[in-house]
């Protein structure tokens, strides 16, 4: 077998897995979740599922990816089939591999709207469209939802092969050469306009002094002043498990795959630990003090809070991009937000291909070329589907099943793999090989029984409320449903073609493991 | 509608910050430190 590539340093490891998690949620879904759940309160069960959810998961699933690099995979069906020796754990790992690949697909694209909103607001573009209906048209007219500012798609095409070309010659360049680089310039980059961009937001004050109250302290207000009677509703409490969950990028695989980089005895609780905290410290600090606070300021809390529930692209693309032209310099304002949500997207997506190129590389022999351009090629055929029928909503039907659904069934079916097959005192050993901090006693039993737990309800309470209506399709117009069964029809002939796939990969190379 | 920042929402906030910033702190001083815990 060959040698597989490693990181350079620690600091890039960091980094790299920081850029794995900190994406365009940090900035737009955070604060919209904390705004909509009872402000500061939510805070309480936010942290409570950062301790019992993402932290233990966080060390999981870096310990599943260097236990698999140790094994030559990168990738989730062999890490499974290294911890579980039974037929059928390759397979379940190929949920993961399908996971990253179609968000992938589809995240590519809406990377791709930062970095046209960036040149846009360089460019002073959408100056002129300064209300919010305008702007929304605007955005509709890119996306080839509305007619318009833009007449065709080609505008939003020209900056989808940017994105993805950008993302290749990262990608090309490798694990040390290309990812790690990259996110040691850009997350530092992120950082600075993320504290640059608060510190701005701060200095606004009140813009309009016929509206005292509409002032960035009452943004903040609106995002933390506590609403207790929340903290009694279960729903708050899932929110912002699912936040958590979302906001660390576990359940994807992703974070396996960079893992299976490390070296044998490389700490990973202390690193894990640093990632996590580089994601919190942006999204709580950072991002709940840009995009809401600035709306409020300009158009009062009932406005924003209209806003909010129009979702995070309204209040991230629409209400922002009216609100830059109402302020000095406010179109290089503009431009570091989109290019920081482009920073934060494009550290994003190089990291949702790398478990396929790994099972490329690892389970065919494809040199590393020849993998990262039959997964462009592959992504750009399939991203067609997604730009053509957006406004049908095939892109939200990809989210809810990829983005959403499948990531809490991946995290529950590691952790059972990890914790009760593969065993916890085993596991335990090797979360704590090489570990550079002492892993407290105590999360031998949260990641044994609270974070199953913890992720089982989730998955039940999701099944229920949103995923079999979901699946029936229930209030989609008539016009809709054939676009996203076609949706539908794309993601099991992909989970089709991964399954598929493994049992050839598995038949080639015939496996045979000397677990320690 | 709008509404005044509360003490509980400032104290909050503050401690949600704090906490985040010394999560963050720790782990980075701990990085730098470098050393191996026996095991």
């Amino acid at each position: 077998m060959k040698e597989r590539e490693r990181w350079n340093s620690r600091i890039g490891l960091i980094l790299a897995m920081a850029g794995n998690a900190v994406g365009l949620g940090n900035f737009l879904r955070f604060p919209v979740q904390a705004a909509e759940n009872g402000g500061g309160a939510f805070m309480i069960p936010y942290f409570i599922a950062f301790i019992f959810l993402a932290i233990p998961l966080m060390w999981v699933e870096w310990s599943i990816g260097r236990f698999g690099g140790r094994h030559h995979h990168g990738s989730l069906p062999g890490m499974f089939d290294c911890l579980w020796h039974h037929p059928i754990s390759k397979y379940l790992g190929s949920i993961g591999l399908f996971v990253s690949t179609i968000i992938f697909i589809y995240y590519t694209y809406i990377e791709s709207w930062t970095l046209a909103f960036s040149f846009f607001s360089i460019t002073k573009e959408y100056f002129g469209y300064d209300t919010i209906e305008e702007m929304r048209n605007f955005l509709g007219s890119y996306q080839g939802v509305n007619e318009g500012y833009f007449s065709s798609l080609s505008t939003a095409y020209i900056f989808l092969i940017i994105t993805i070309v950008a993302n290749f010659i990262i990608l090309y360049r490798g694990i040390s050469g290309g990812i790690e680089k990259f996110a040691k310039f850009a997350l530092p980059l992120l950082f600075i306009m993320g504290v640059g961009l608060m510190i701005y937001v701060f200095s606004i004050g009140t813009p309009n002094p016929e509206f005292p109250e509409r002032n960035v302290w009452n943004g903040l207000a609106f995002i933390w002043n506590p609403d207790f009677s929340k903290m009694w509703d279960a729903k708050v409490w899932l929110a912002a498990a699912g936040q958590v969950f979302f906001t660390l990028s576990v359940g994807m695989g992703t974070l396996q795959a960079y893992a299976s980089y490390l070296k044998e005895n490389d700490d990973i609780v202390l690193s894990g630990l640093s990632t996590a905290s580089i994601n919190e410290f942006v999204e709580v600090v950072i991002g709940g003090s840009i995009a809401i606070p600035i709306a409020v300021a300009f158009f009062g809390v009932a406005a924003t809070i209209s806003i909010a529930e129009g979702g995070a692209f309204n209040l991230g693309f629409v209400s922002l991009s009216v609100i830059f032209q109402n302020i000095p310099f406010g179109n290089i304002v503009g431009f570091v937000w989109f290019l920081l949500l482009f920073f934060a997207g494009i550290t994003s997506s190089v990291a949702m291909a790398q478990p396929l190129i790994s099972f490329l590389k690892e389970q065919f022999n494809f040199s590393h070329k020849k993998a990262v351009t039959v997964i462009g090629v592959g992504l750009f055929i399939c991203v067609n589907f997604v730009v053509l029928f957006l406004k049908h909503g095939f892109l939200d039907e990809l989210d809810y099943w990829a983005g959403t659904f499948f990531l809490v069934v991946i995290a529950l079916v590691e952790i059972i793999i990890f914790a009760w097959i593969f065993g916890m005192d085993k596991a335990w050993d090797e979360i704590n090989r090489g570990a550079e901090l002492k892993t407290p006693k105590l999360f031998y039993y949260i990641i044994k029984y609270i974070t199953p737990a913890y992720l089982f309800v989730i998955l039940i309470y999701w099944t229920y409320q949103e995923a079999i209506p979901t699946l029936l399709m229930s209030g989609k117009s008539e016009v809709d449903i054939p676009y996203l069964w076609g949706a539908r029809l794309m993601m099991v002939l992909i989970l089709s073609i991964l399954l598929w796939m493994i049992y050839k990969g598995w038949k080639i190379n015939k496996f045979n493991y000397h677990i320690d | 509608m709008e509404e005044k920042f509360t003490l509980a929402g400032i104290s909050l906030m503050i401690t949600a910050w704090s906490l985040v910033s010394l999560l963050f702190g720790y782990s980075i001083y701990k990085i730098l430190k470098g050393n191996k815990v026996e095991q």
